[in-house]
């Protein structure tokens, strides 16, 4: 076993040779004496494991990282680099939901080595991609879980999913003056039209910051969460239908916003169960590790 | 790219008669991240990925990635 010896950044050795090689506990940098001054390697994050989502067994998982981008609605070609447009991600779940566009102009743009450990997210302006449920992506919405990362401008009335019957939207609500975003559901599984069903707290947690939002729905209660952590809001009135429901088509993001203040996703999870508080954490910090999130343990 | 120091009084590891540092755990991302190595006080672990060609730092508690580019 291969180990280096650590400092801190207010303890580095006084007197270095070169090539003296750290390890600093409070920035995770590796610091090499070249011998006249230190150079710093930053750490890409935290090591995540994907099995840890597999073993899961996501009933849809879209996924910035690993190639899943092709540049049309008809997968003719793998796209990866920073700008290029997308009009497939392919769901990485094996399900084959994949969310697609088939007019160019509408395409999400690839941005690549962003947020904390420079990652891939799509970026959304007037952009969207859909996908329309067929039988098998049907689930029932008392009985789901959904996890969005992404970064949000600060956008009133954006929907970061929509269905075409308008019986799922979950939706941004927000003023101008950053600390006022919030997250609702105005439907669910066909609840009835709401401002506040499942609003998440009112914070500038998620504003232009890379954050994670999920949703939980049991048989008899529904929780929203913020990077982890449990919102004050919860609701017992839990919608009969269901969602990725047969037949109708599902967007991510679909109001024009302005380039100024565009949204972006890194990756989207179904499952088709209330998952446990301990899943919930395993997927959590999965997340976390991967986008650079400090995330809270249920 | 970080590329390993010629002379590493600050590294506990094998060292050549041609004075380089040599990983000596080099194993796959997934076997890497699924190992909990005991690190000695005052140290920690630093392993390479061979499928990846990243390194990883093992603090004790989270193995850390840092990326070949």
């Amino acid at each position: 076993m291969s180990t280096l010896l650590t400092c801190t950044s207010s303890t580095r050795p006084g007197s270095p040779a070169a090539g003296d090689t750290l390890f600093e506990t409070d920035t995770n940098k590796v610091i090499v004496y070249s011998g006249t001054a230190w150079k710093e390697y930053q750490d890409n994050g935290q090591l995540y494991n994907d099995s840890d989502i597999t073993a899961l067994s996501p009933h849809l998982w879209l996924d910035g990282a690993g190639g899943y981008f092709y540049d049309d609605e008809l997968k003719t070609s793998l796209v990866s680099n920073h700008g290029q447009q997308v009009g497939t991600w392919a769901d990485r779940s094996g399900n084959g939901f994949d969310f697609t566009q088939a007019t160019a102009t509408s395409r999400p743009t690839i941005i690549n080595d962003f947020g904390p450990t420079n990652k891939t997210f799509l970026l959304y302006d007037a952009d969207q991609l859909s996908f329309t449920g067929t039988t098998s992506s049907e689930i029932p919405g008392a009985g789901s879980t959904m996890f969005f990362v992404l970064h949000f401008g600060v956008v009133s009335g954006d929907y970061i999913l929509s269905s075409s019957d308008s019986s799922t939207r979950i939706r941004s609500t927000a003023s101008t003056i950053l600390g006022t975003l919030f997250f609702h559901c105005q439907n669910y599984a066909g609840t009835a039209n709401s401002s506040t069903y499942l609003a998440t707290n009112t914070n500038d947690v998620l504003s232009y910051k890379v954050g994670i939002v999920a949703f939980r729905f049991g048989a008899s209660l529904a929780e929203s969460f913020v990077n982890g952590t449990t919102q004050t809001d919860t609701e017992t009135s839990i919608g009969t239908g269901n969602v990725l429901t047969n037949g109708v088509t599902y967007r991510l993001f679909d109001t024009s916003v302005g380039p100024t203040q565009p949204n972006m996703l890194g990756e989207y999870m179904v499952y088709d169960s209330a998952l446990s508080d301990t899943d919930m954490n395993t997927v959590t910090n999965y997340l976390g590790k991967k986008y650079g999130i400090t995330v809270a343990t249920l | 790219m970080f590329v390993l120091p010629t002379f590493n009084l600050g590294v506990v590891g094998t060292v050549f008669a041609a004075g380089g540092f040599n990983i000596s755990t080099r194993d796959t991302e997934a076997n890497i991240s699924a190992s909990t190595p005991t690190n000695p006080s005052g140290e920690v672990t630093i392993a390479y990925g061979t499928d990846t060609e990243d390194f990883y730092i093992w603090d004790g508690s989270s193995w850390y990635v840092y990326n070949n580019i």
